[in-house]
């Protein structure tokens, strides 16, 4: 097996506003392969996308702040690396695909210009080249070259997602980092979209990191799955584990249970009742059992630790370490 | 595009066609007439009578407002009362000074505020943005006449550097130009700063980023362009406004522009001369108007698409 490319460690995040400091990633453990794709899923709050944007150090100056952790890209430590580094990191061998495509592009430049922006930051070649590479990107997801001399309010949602997708792609990256890049589009153009990255990403041997809270998608595309809640990875393992295994964290099985299920005849869905916890004020023991179910006693007091069953691991009470398996991480 | 613009222009028309109606009817319905402003107090009723009849003053305001629009379509824009010559003259040799005070202290304000506004944004609640607020709040609430007056104490009669009165060498522009300047910087940077505030936080600004771009790049290329909209407005206004509103300096600095020709004219009843005036004025500010929309049209592609759809 390849050594990780990416392997972040402890990683603890918070925004700090006048009012409260809001614990928005709590530890979290993460590392991933040349080629494979992570799939990180999890409600709306759940620390996703500041976990994302910390690997490219691009939290909101004025209130994110990494706190303790370490993030390893390759041989480089990124919590080490100077703005400058950072900078030739980004767009390059890191990008990231953003969440809202209708706001991700910048209105008052023509979309060649923005593709061409990182190409021309980041490689070598002649003007021409770079415009060639321009059109070529452009092709590859599906839009006419001709159209490189538009604005972005000339394009569709699904186009201009195809258009930050190109951005991301423009420089091969290693990492790419894809936060919910389907959310806001028509279910029609989804499937489109997630096929288009997945045959790119194969293309080029990216590795991924596919945010997303819909567990479809990550059985489709994923290797990796990793569930987060209140800013903790609470369940992971590879997508085998997490869709055929039989033990599950409480609040996956959840998820699950929020699915609708084409076979089954019942008429509502059952979703997980309650709210994710305030991430300033987040409650003692397991962020999860104010809204468990299965609560025991000791829930909200003890932190549960990781069990695993070979690859696949979860945090929670229900389940203990067996003897003879492999130890848990304390 | 060019159709927009020929469009805006036609749309001129009724518009100082309002603007001369207006002010007709106002300055002829203040009490008083020109005859007894121009022979003065002690004049004889019969003096005056005849004066006002000289200046055709005596027929009924209709009369005169068609006379005058008559005069307008054959290109006369009509005679002053008081100094007996064509109006527009006397703009014309007075616009000059007018227009270099105002054009000088819209560039300054440009320059002092925008690059202030933006470093106030970007730098948030640090020592220089507590600092330019408080002085721009400050020169924003200043009555400009006190300003001019403080550069004059200060500059010529204490520290002698400056001349103040006049208009005959660059050197008696800089304190006028500046006193113009100061407060429209201060809306300048914080009009700047609120507006970077929001497009500094954008998703697009993000995506900047995220591509590797320096942040001298991100705010100057793809935050500020996006900031411009307002500002390029309030530029454009206030263009219109120092234009209009000059007479306080141009009192206080002894500068013989069309401010104080308007002034003059007002107190003296010259009504052709306060018509032709004021009409000036608002031409040029209805034209600053029709360039700050096509400046919109090269700074936002989509404001550019509504045009051409037209």
């Amino acid at each position: 097996m390849d050594e990780a490319i990416l392997e972040i460690r402890d990683l603890h995040v918070l925004y700090k506003t006048d009012l409260a400091v809001n614990y928005a990633v709590n530890g979290i453990d993460l590392s991933l392969r040349k080629g494979e794709c992570l799939g990180l899923v999890g409600e709306t709050g759940a620390g996703k996308t500041t976990t994302a944007l910390s690997l490219l150090r691009l939290l909101p100056p004025q209130s994110g702040k990494i706190t303790q952790g370490s993030i390893r890209f390759q041989d480089a430590e990124i919590m080490e690396l100077t703005e400058a580094d950072m900078r030739l990191l980004r767009g390059n061998r890191i990008s990231m695909i953003f969440q809202d495509p209708m706001t991700s592009l910048n209105p008052v430049l023509k979309v060649g210009e923005q593709i061409g922006e990182a190409l021309r930051l980041h490689t070598k070649g002649s003007k021409e080249n770079l415009e060639q590479r321009v059109e070529e990107m452009l092709e590859m997801v599906g839009i006419p070259a001709a159209r490189k001399n538009e604005y972005p309010h000339q394009f569709s949602g699904g186009m201009k997602q195809r258009v930050v997708i190109a951005i991301a792609l423009s420089c091969n990256p290693e990492l790419l980092i894809a936060d919910e890049p389907t959310t806001a589009l028509d279910v029609t153009i989804q499937a489109q979209i997630l096929d288009m990255m997945y045959e790119l990403k194969e293309k080029l041997g990216t590795s991924m990191i596919l945010i997303t809270h819909d567990l479809a998608v990550v059985a489709e595309n994923c290797d990796l799955v990793a569930i987060m809640y209140a800013g903790e990875i609470i369940e992971r393992g590879t997508a085998e584990d997490l869709f055929t295994a039989c033990r599950h964290h409480p609040y996956t099985e959840g998820l699950f249970n929020s699915v609708p299920d084409i076979n089954d005849r019942a008429e509502r869905l059952k979703p997980i009742d309650g709210l994710m916890p305030d991430p300033a004020d987040l409650p003692a023991g397991c962020p999860f059992h104010p809204r468990c179910p299965k609560r025991l006693p000791q829930c909200d007091r003890k932190k549960p630790e990781a069990v695993s069953f070979g690859s696949h691991q979860i945090k929670c009470h229900l389940f203990r370490q067996e003897e003879d398996s492999y130890a848990a991480i304390d | 595009m060019g159709k927009f613009v020929l469009r805006r222009i036609l749309q001129l028309i009724p518009v100082l066609l309002g603007v001369t109606f207006l002010v007709f009817c106002i300055i002829s319905l203040t009490p008083g007439d020109p005859a007894t402003s121009i022979l003065g107090a002690t004049a004889t009723p019969e003096a005056i009578k005849q004066l006002n009849h000289e200046l055709g003053y005596d027929r009924p305001l209709p009369v005169r407002y068609l006379d005058y629009i008559g005069g307008l379509l054959r290109g006369d824009f009509g005679t002053s009362y008081r100094s007996r010559e064509p109006v527009l003259k006397e703009i014309i040799s007075r616009f000059p000074t007018t227009l270099k005070l105002s054009v000088a202290a819209i560039i300054l304000s440009v320059i002092i505020g925008v690059p202030l506004g933006v470093l106030s944004a970007v730098r948030q609640y640090s020592i220089l943005d507590f600092t330019g607020m408080i002085t721009a709040m400050f020169m924003a609430s200043v009555p400009q006449f006190w300003l001019g007056l403080m550069c004059i104490l200060i500059f010529s009669v204490k520290l002698g550097w400056l001349p103040f009165i006049g208009n005959s060498t660059w050197r008696h522009f800089i304190m006028p130009v500046f006193t113009l300047a100061l407060p429209v910087a201060a809306k300048n940077l914080r009009l700047t700063r609120t507006t970077m505030l929001e497009t500094i936080r954008e998703d697009y600004v993000r995506t900047a980023r995220a591509k590797g771009v320096r942040e001298g790049v991100v705010i100057g290329k793809h935050a500020l362009r996006n900031a411009l909209m307002p500002i390029v407005t309030n530029v454009g206004i206030n263009f219109g406004a120092l234009l209009g509103g000059m007479v306080v300096i141009e009192s206080v600095f002894g500068m013989g522009g069309v401010g104080t020709l308007t002034i003059t004219a007002i107190r003296m009843k010259d009504v052709p001369q306060v018509t032709a005036s004021i009409l000036f004025l608002a031409f040029i500010y209805c034209l600053l108007m029709l360039i700050v929309d096509i400046v919109y049209a090269y700074i936002d592609p989509r404001v550019k698409a509504r045009y051409v759809k037209d």
